[in-house]
């Protein structure tokens, strides 16, 4: 099956799941309806509500799951549903106020009723929930504590929803329908407990060692990772995963990061590290002899994925982690086929691997573009960004059989995807990798 | 691109649930047409329908 077969099936699984509610509520004797408007609000409701136990789904790093699409766009995904989920339950109430503006009491939860005041709970959850992660920088929330609270809102928000349905209990009621409620809340449930319980535990059975700490650029470091008492990731070249240092797998204290060895090193794993946030600043002084976890792998930006002729690697910054796996995993295997690296830097302070990559360039059939924006005197390589004319200097024409790989700041992306796409390459021919999809 | 085509799957994907809760509401109407008044039923109108 290929990945876009795959993606077109989990979406058709999703909208499946996202309405199976409505079905629920008109299966057998159904309960008679309360007239068009208020029947809607109640559908945008249980559709919201589904579309929120969903996100335990979307976000439980289910790997056949988000194969096909790339956790950045799982988690792009997750980000824009979740304000269409709020949207349907905002309506929800809505609806229902505009028919009766008596109902508006029922905001008061010292006046409400049982049922409401537990939906009024999960309403101001779902606000808080959505102003926390859209505003979290603004609100100086570190990253640690905003997915703590994050984790224990969603909970919050969805249980009393759910019991804000059983107490109203006007279309969970007969044996089906009943029957069918509580099986989409036990896989809710359950959900939560694999994603939040049973994976870490199964994480602190794979432990790992940092054996090294090495500075590789200005504020970049490589930490190595060496298995202890098991086999270690195996990994295709390009993937990442969720780092855990120090700390217990059940702690939320875990960061993505490309794995920049070789896949074809067996004995360990490497993670380079710029010091950007609150963990990546202390990354320099994490001992050696720590304990670590290493959650993975993930993402399908990789050429093991993407076989061609040929490929294109594009790089900014410290989005060179998973293309340095890449051509250290080619050269490692000696492949011959032709490659082109375009590195893109601010100056020439922040380029990390550059004397690797020279020995790169002897042992692959690999021509590396180098790109500052601001070079030293007597620079011999390109200046400014990565555009469409510098691809044009150094590429072939005939490219359509290659695969491209782009990883690095946003902008960049956009604008070497903007430039491949006028070159009239295939869209399924070239492949992103956002480092910094967690926002 | 594909972070386009993820905003584009958002927007249709909305549209068809919005549609599927409309269609929802006309079916669970059109079923209590069908049932025909149910006097000894209980008159959930009464109740809040929000709880």
């Amino acid at each position: 099956m290929t990945p876009v077969v795959r993606g077109l099936l989990w979406s058709v699984v999703y909208l499946l799941a996202a309405i199976a509610p409505l079905f629920f509520m008109i299966v057998g004797d159904a309960p008679p309806g309360r007239g068009w408007w208020t029947d809607l609000s109640m559908g945008l409701g249980f559709v919201g509500l589904a579309m929120l136990g969903l996100q335990f789904a979307v976000t439980a790093r289910f790997n056949p799951v988000d194969a096909p699409y790339g956790l950045d766009v799982v988690l792009q995904f997750h980000r824009q549903i979740s304000l269409v989920a709020f949207a349907f339950i905002l309506a929800h109430p809505a609806i229902l106020f505009v028919g009766d503006p008596q109902l508006l009491r029922l905001l008061n939860p010292v006046t409400a009723t049982a049922p409401a005041r537990w939906g009024l709970v999960s309403l101001v959850g779902l606000v808080v929930i959505i102003a926390t992660s859209l505003w979290r920088r603004q609100l100086r929330l570190r990253y640690e504590t905003w997915r703590v609270l994050h984790g224990v809102l969603a909970f919050v928000i969805v249980a009393t929803a759910v019991v804000h349905v059983e107490l109203v209990g006007y279309y969970v009621s007969g044996p089906w329908r009943r029957a069918l409620w509580v099986a989409m809340s036990l896989v809710l449930l359950g959900l939560l407990v694999y994603v939040r319980l049973i994976k870490p535990v199964q994480l602190l059975r794979r432990p790992y060692r940092i054996a090294s700490v090495r500075p590789v650029g200005a504020e970049t470091w490589t930490l190595r990772l060496e298995p202890d008492g098991h086999a270690g990731v195996r990994f295709s070249p390009g993937q990442f995963g969720w780092l855990i240092v120090d700390r217990s797998p059940l702690s939320v204290r875990e960061h993505p990061f490309s794995f920049s060895s070789s896949a074809e090193d067996h004995s360990g794993v490497d993670f380079t590290i710029k010091e950007a946030g609150d963990f990546t600043a202390t990354v320099g002084d994490i001992a050696p002899g720590t304990r670590a976890y290493v959650d993975g792998p993930y993402g399908a930006f990789s050429y093991e994925r993407n076989e061609a002729a040929g490929f294109v690697f594009v790089a900014g910054g410290v989005g060179i982690t998973p293309v340095i796996s890449m051509l250290r995993t080619l050269a490692d295997l000696e492949d011959r086929r032709p490659m082109w690296l375009f590195y893109a830097n601010p100056a020439e302070d922040g380029v990390i691997f550059r004397s690797e990559l020279d020995g790169l360039c002897d042992r692959l059939d690999l021509r590396l573009v180098e790109i500052l924006e601001d070079p030293p005197e007597g620079w011999a390589g390109e200046q400014g960004f990565v555009t469409p004319e510098i691809l044009d200097r150094h590429l072939p024409e005939r490219d359509e059989r290659l695969q491209y790989f782009i990883c690095g700041p946003e902008p960049m992306m956009a604008a070497v995807e903007q430039a491949l796409h006028d070159r009239g390459i295939p869209a399924d021919h070239v492949n992103l990798e956002r480092f910094d999809f967690i926002e | 691109m594909r972070h386009t085509l993820t905003t584009r799957f958002v927007t249709i994907l909305t549209i068809v649930l919005l549609g599927a809760a409309a269609a929802f509401a006309a079916l669970a109407n059109a079923t209590s047409v069908h049932h025909g008044p149910q006097p000894e039923a209980p008159v959930e109108s009464t109740a809040d329908p929000a709880g």
